[in-house]
């Protein structure tokens, strides 16, 4: 049954719908006054990691989104950073087996979660570049990581380097196991990651 | 009626009550049920809650207690935490290798090989651990460098102008006389194999020799690399293959070929057999770095098919042939005395290698750096002397360029490294040894490699010393 009043609040509701529109129009025009545009530049992923069979290490091309500008300075980087996000595709590893790549997207569970995301948090600058911290996003898990990134001028850009250490189990992936245990992916792995990022 | 006390009387009301709180206070399981237990109940039965003090330790012979009070609740209640662990901990880490987590935590060579240890296969450690027989060459390499002390310079004559480790060797330049020896399989320890390794030994700018029976094929390892690399060959009696295959490293630039001489009457190696039981048939997991399985050849064995040719014996003249089969150096390996050196140089050998394999070859060797002051002496300086087998310290690298070796090769130590953290590990083995290298250097006021001459070493009168320990680590 079609409520007495229903035209009334149909009205209501499309004038407050037209007001929260154009808010949001003025604030992403005054913000966009106010920062510089990201820009995106390719980064190279490295996953290392060792097994009780033998060492392994698979490699991914990933993106970094950066937003320069009014925040501090650091190497390479005058006006500082405003934001900046590293993210990756899972489906897109590259391994040296394509047996050894299965395992990782199923462990992954890359058709339910298909990004790998690290999102800056904050920075101090340090002699070879900065000391971040962030938050990195597995699966549906999100943790504070910090590590230090090393910024080296490098042609137009600037050259971002960093790793960091990470026990997979603790975003709840849970490390391949094959051949009824015979080898077993320790969870501890590296990920070093490097790119020129122009700002 | 019965006494109160007897064993047949039944307990008065308070010692059942008190019985059943003891009950409670000690079970597990009715612990479960605690949130049903009237409030009036929580007071009695916390009251019998048992403190956690152990019986006193009997003296065997008297019965008494024999420890305190104090040490017996410490050794109760207190768990050591692993920083505070005596120094022994520290020792044994440093005789045995300790299990970093990071190359950077490595304070020597062995800390990769524990962790390497950890990380393989048990036939594939088994592989590279192995020595022939009963290991005594194995022994002999290490004791051979630890019998030679240092005879330092404290102060030079003037102040020193530069200081360089670079060598040239068969028209290339190297930032180190550090080399890479060719060692079988590296896929078995790291899915980045030999071109993991080339990318490190390209970075650190040291030479690389790539293993016949390798992972990678030679164009692999030139790609990561940037750059050529000598190749190392066992030659098989078929003639032709040898020939298909020297041309096919040739065309891809390799520029110095590397035949293993030390091989060809076979060797025992009882710990690699022990392992592989029953038919020596893989895992299925190994398919990708033995050639066990049915169909599978190692990268350069690959399209060597065609017609048979001579199968010559291997003799002196050999070597001539080898040398015609191709425009590239030729480097004998093996080498481990002055009559056959002076043989190799007759018979246009471009560089001599000394090496027992790494103890993989023959039992009872004499070590390598016994064998190079004689092979140095009957060479005179007419080609390069390379050496291997044993190396493991910055010292030892220097010990072999104090006794005339122009370039020295590492072989377990960075696929210890490999295993361990992948390129990272062995770029880790590099420095830390060259690290060492050049700290003796300016511990001996050496400024240079030419400057590195025997008068800074001499042979210990003393007994040796040797890293021991029940699992043969530290070798």
């Amino acid at each position: 049954m079609r409520p007495v009043n229903a035209e009334v609040m149909s009205t209501a509701s499309q004038t407050r719908l037209a007001r929260i529109v154009t808010a949001g129009v003025v604030a992403l025009a005054l913000l966009q006054g106010g920062t510089a545009a990201a820009q995106e530049a390719t980064i190279d992923f490295t996953v290392s990691g060792s097994s009780t069979i033998r060492g392994w290490t698979c490699t991914v091309p990933g993106t970094a989104q950066v937003t320069a500008g009014s925040s501090t300075a650091v190497r390479g980087l005058a006006d500082g950073v405003q934001a900046a996000t590293l993210s990756l595709r899972v489906k897109d590893f590259v391994c040296p087996q394509e047996e050894m790549r299965e395992h990782l997207l199923e462990a992954m569970r890359a058709d339910e979660f298909t990004e790998i995301t690290f999102r800056l948090g904050g920075y101090e600058a340090s002699g070879q570049g900065a000391a971040t911290t962030g938050t990195l996003t597995i699966l549906d898990s999100t943790k504070e990581v910090s590590f230090p990134l090393s910024l080296t001028p490098s042609g137009a850009g600037v050259r971002m380097e960093g790793e960091l250490a990470l026990d997979m189990t603790t975003y709840g992936v849970e490390p391949p196991v094959v051949m009824f245990g015979l080898m077993r992916v320790r969870p501890l792995i590296h990920i070093q990651f490097s790119g020129i990022i122009t700002p | 009626m019965t006494q109160k006390g007897s064993p047949t009387s039944l307990p008065d009301q308070g010692t059942s009550r008190r019985r059943f709180f003891q009950f409670l206070a000690a079970s597990p399981l009715a612990a479960l049920a605690y949130s049903a237990v009237p409030p009036s109940w929580l007071e009695p039965v916390a009251a019998e809650v048992p403190t956690h003090t152990p019986p006193p330790v009997p003296c065997v012979n008297c019965g008494e207690p024999v420890l305190s009070d104090y040490v017996r609740e410490s050794r109760a209640l207190q768990e050591i935490p692993t920083q505070q662990l005596p120094p022994q901990q520290a020792q044994e880490e440093q005789l045995t290798g300790s299990l970093v987590t990071s190359p950077d935590d490595a304070t020597n060579v062995w800390d990769f090989e524990s962790v390497l240890h950890e990380n393989s296969l048990a036939q594939h450690w088994d592989y590279l651990h192995m020595g022939v027989d009963d290991f005594e060459t194995r022994v002999a390499n290490r004791e051979g460098f630890q019998r030679l002390m240092l005879r330092p310079r404290r102060l030079p004559s003037s102040a020193p102008t530069g200081f360089d480790t670079s060598i040239d060797i068969l028209g290339q330049r190297f930032d180190a006389p550090l080399f890479l020896c060719p060692v079988a399989a590296l896929q078995a320890y790291h899915t980045q194999g030999e071109a993991g390794a080339g990318r490190a030994a390209r970075r650190r700018g040291v030479l690389q020799l790539q293993s016949h029976v390798s992972s990678n094929s030679y164009d692999e390892i030139a790609e990561a690399r940037g750059e050529p690399h000598w190749f190392q060959i066992y030659t098989t009696p078929d003639w032709n293959r040898n020939q298909r295959l020297i041309s096919r490293v040739a065309s891809a630039g390799c520029p110095t070929l590397v035949w293993t001489i030390d091989l060809l009457g076979g060797s025992n190696r009882e710990l690699n057999r022990r392992s592989l039981v029953g038919e020596g048939m893989d895992f299925q997991l190994c398919q990708s770095c033995h050639n066990h399985q049915q169909g599978y050849q190692r990268p350069m064995n690959r399209g060597l098919e065609g017609t048979s040719g001579e199968r010559p014996p291997y003799t002196w003249d050999y070597v001539k042939r080898l040398k015609d089969a191709s425009d590239m150096n030729l480097v004998l390996k093996g080498i481990v005395t002055a009559e056959e050196a002076e043989l190799a140089v007759e018979h246009g050998a471009d560089a001599i290698y000394v090496s027992n394999h790494g103890g993989r070859a023959v039992n009872s060797m004499w070590s390598t750096i016994d064998a190079l002051p004689e092979v140095v002496a009957a060479v005179r300086g007419r080609v390069p002397v390379m050496i291997d087998s044993g190396v493991r310290r910055g010292t030892d690298v220097f010990k072999a360029m104090a006794l005339g070796a122009d370039a020295v090769g590492i072989g377990r130590p960075y696929v210890w490294g490999l295993g361990a953290f992948g390129e990272d590990g062995v770029e880790k083995v590099i420095d830390l040894i060259m690290a060492e290298f050049r700290m003796v250097m300016r511990q001996t006021r050496t400024n240079s490699i030419d400057e590195i001459t025997s008068r800074f070493v001499m042979e210990a009168k003393n007994p040796i010393m040797m890293r021991h320990n029940q699992w043969g680590f530290g070798l």
